[in-house]
């Protein structure tokens, strides 16, 4: 497995959770589709990233198909979250 | 030869249970449903008593990932027509993609909508994913046909408490009229939220203790969840392959009020009963048990029992009328379901289910209403009556199984 560590494991965890998988197996080739999350799991895992890190996940972008390799997709959100807490500072996550 | 359309599965939840045995028990036995309200905060609202499926978990029958689809209305849809597929025992092999179809009636996921709006309005935050397949009215639809592979005409009919009626009667119509080879119907509801029980106190209709039918001391409805399925098949097709004959549907009847929202109307009725007789090609003198629409408000029961006079006449007087909401409170979109189950195991098993909470008989509803207690009873030919709020009427006729 890659250095996945912070909060890219944390973004990861979620992922994982929704997959049922243990988050060892991703590896840089693995895809969301690979993960068995089809186009409907894609929409509650969307929902959940979104609670949990407080961002809103454009619906064009790295997260429009289950064909996004994880790892791109872990650094995708993460920048999202970044641009979140650097433009609004008093953001708050949603409930 | 005209087509005809037998019942070869049947499935059932609500207040007397989940599963049909736990059904035949109840009705044969006369054990009432009503309950204590529990799903719904007691200090919010002034009512006491529904009719709640018992001991239900929604985890003991679908995966997470299958209830973050589901209301729990289309949930007890699935329940009842998985329990109804498998008895009906490959009811579907064989069968053209387009000639097996789910007729089913329409209930909204209320449930589902007030979660939306409280994490609206109280929380700040978004409603859940997939909060619109869950809240369509045709979401039992789309869900059944999905379980059991069903690729022909598929879709809701909403009628309000005759929902389910319109839905068999149409599927009936269907396979009769070649239409169709292979149906599953029925309805299912979940009404049992916060918002909806403080909106139907707020019309005023649901009773003040318990559902009392045809009683004169009724004072209106108790609100019930659950759903019926049944499965139907044309007759020739369903003997060929074996299939046990749970039962006959012989007519169909429907009419409008065209008048009153919820003042029901008499001749209204009547003609969907009528109309029931002759699409059976029967007359009056046939009918051995009627399941009543017995929602145990004043102008219901009153105005059923005056409905069925007009066409039924003097062979009323012999003819056995209950309500088997009184044992399950009145489950909307599901209750016309319900009350062909009633019909068809009482047929069945030979017995006639009572209209449990009777008092005192009511010169406006003379009608032998079982009170009580169960009976003994052969009925041949049944009728179950659907009149719904809105005068959207659906009468369905059934014989028992040759």
């Amino acid at each position: 497995m890659a250095d996945i560590s912070g909060r890219k494991a944390e973004i990861l965890a979620v992922i994982a959770e929704e997959a049922s998988v243990d988050p060892a197996i991703v590896d840089a080739d693995t895809s969301i589709a690979d993960l068995g999350i089809g186009s409907l799991d894609l929409i509650e895992l969307i929902f959940k990233i979104e609670e949990r890190f407080g961002i809103e996940i454009p619906s064009q972008g790295p997260l429009e198909s289950t064909d996004v390799k994880v790892f791109a997709l872990l650094d995708a959100i993460e920048q999202m979250i970044d641009a979140a807490n650097g433009k609004v500072a008093s953001a708050q996550p949603a409930r | 030869m005209s087509r005809r359309v037998v019942i070869t599965g049947l499935g059932a939840v609500s207040a007397l249970g989940i599963g049909i045995p736990s059904h035949l028990a109840a009705l044969r036995e006369g054990q009432g449903g009503i309950g204590p309200l529990s799903l719904v905060p007691q200090d919010q609202v002034k009512t006491r008593v529904a009719g709640e499926v018992p001991g239900y978990a929604a985890e003991a029958h679908f995966a997470p990932k299958q209830i973050s689809m589901l209301d729990r209305s289309a949930q007890f849809a699935l329940i009842a027509a998985a329990e109804a597929m498998t008895a009906a025992g490959g009811a579907t092999e064989g069968v053209a993609p387009e000639k097996a179809g789910v007729i089913f009636g329409a209930a909204v996921g209320c449930q589902t909508l007030e979660d939306g709006y409280v994490r609206i309005l109280r929380d700040n935050a978004r409603p859940m994913p997939f909060t619109v397949p869950r809240v369509m009215p045709s979401s039992a639809a789309s869900q059944i046909s999905m379980a059991h592979h069903i690729f022909g005409p598929s879709f809701s009919t909403a009628s309000a408490c005759s929902s389910a009626s319109h839905a068999m009667g149409l599927a009936f119509h269907m396979i009769r009229g070649g239409l169709m080879d292979v149906a599953v119907t029925g309805g299912c509801e979940a009404p049992i939220t916060l918002g909806m029980v403080k909106s139907w106190e707020a019309l005023r209709v649901l009773a003040s203790d318990t559902c009392r039918p045809f009683s004169k001391d009724r004072s209106g409805l108790v609100l019930g969840e659950g759903a019926a399925v049944l499965v139907l098949e044309e007759r020739e097709r369903a003997l060929a392959r074996g299939a046990t004959i749970l039962g006959e549907i012989i007519g169909f009847g429907m009419s409008a009020d065209g008048a009153d929202l919820t003042a029901p109307d008499a001749a209204s009725a009547g003609r969907a009963i009528a109309a029931a007789l002759a699409d059976a090609g029967i007359d009056a003198g046939a009918v051995d048990y009627v399941n009543a629409h017995g929602t145990g408000t004043v102008l219901n029961d009153k105005t059923e029992t005056a409905a069925m006079k007009r066409v039924l006449g003097d062979r009323l007087a012999q003819i056995p009328v209950s309500s088997t909401k009184s044992m399950t409170g009145h489950c909307l979109g599901a209750s016309g379901g319900l009350g062909a189950v009633a019909a068809l195991l009482a047929m069945q098993h030979g017995f006639l289910p009572p209209t449990l909470n009777f008092r005192e008989a009511d010169p406006e509803c003379d009608v032998d209403c079982v009170p009580n207690a169960p009976r003994a009873g052969t009925p041949e030919v049944s009728l179950a009556n659907a009149f719904a709020f809105g005068g959207l009427n659906a009468v369905l006729a059934f014989r028992a199984a040759g």
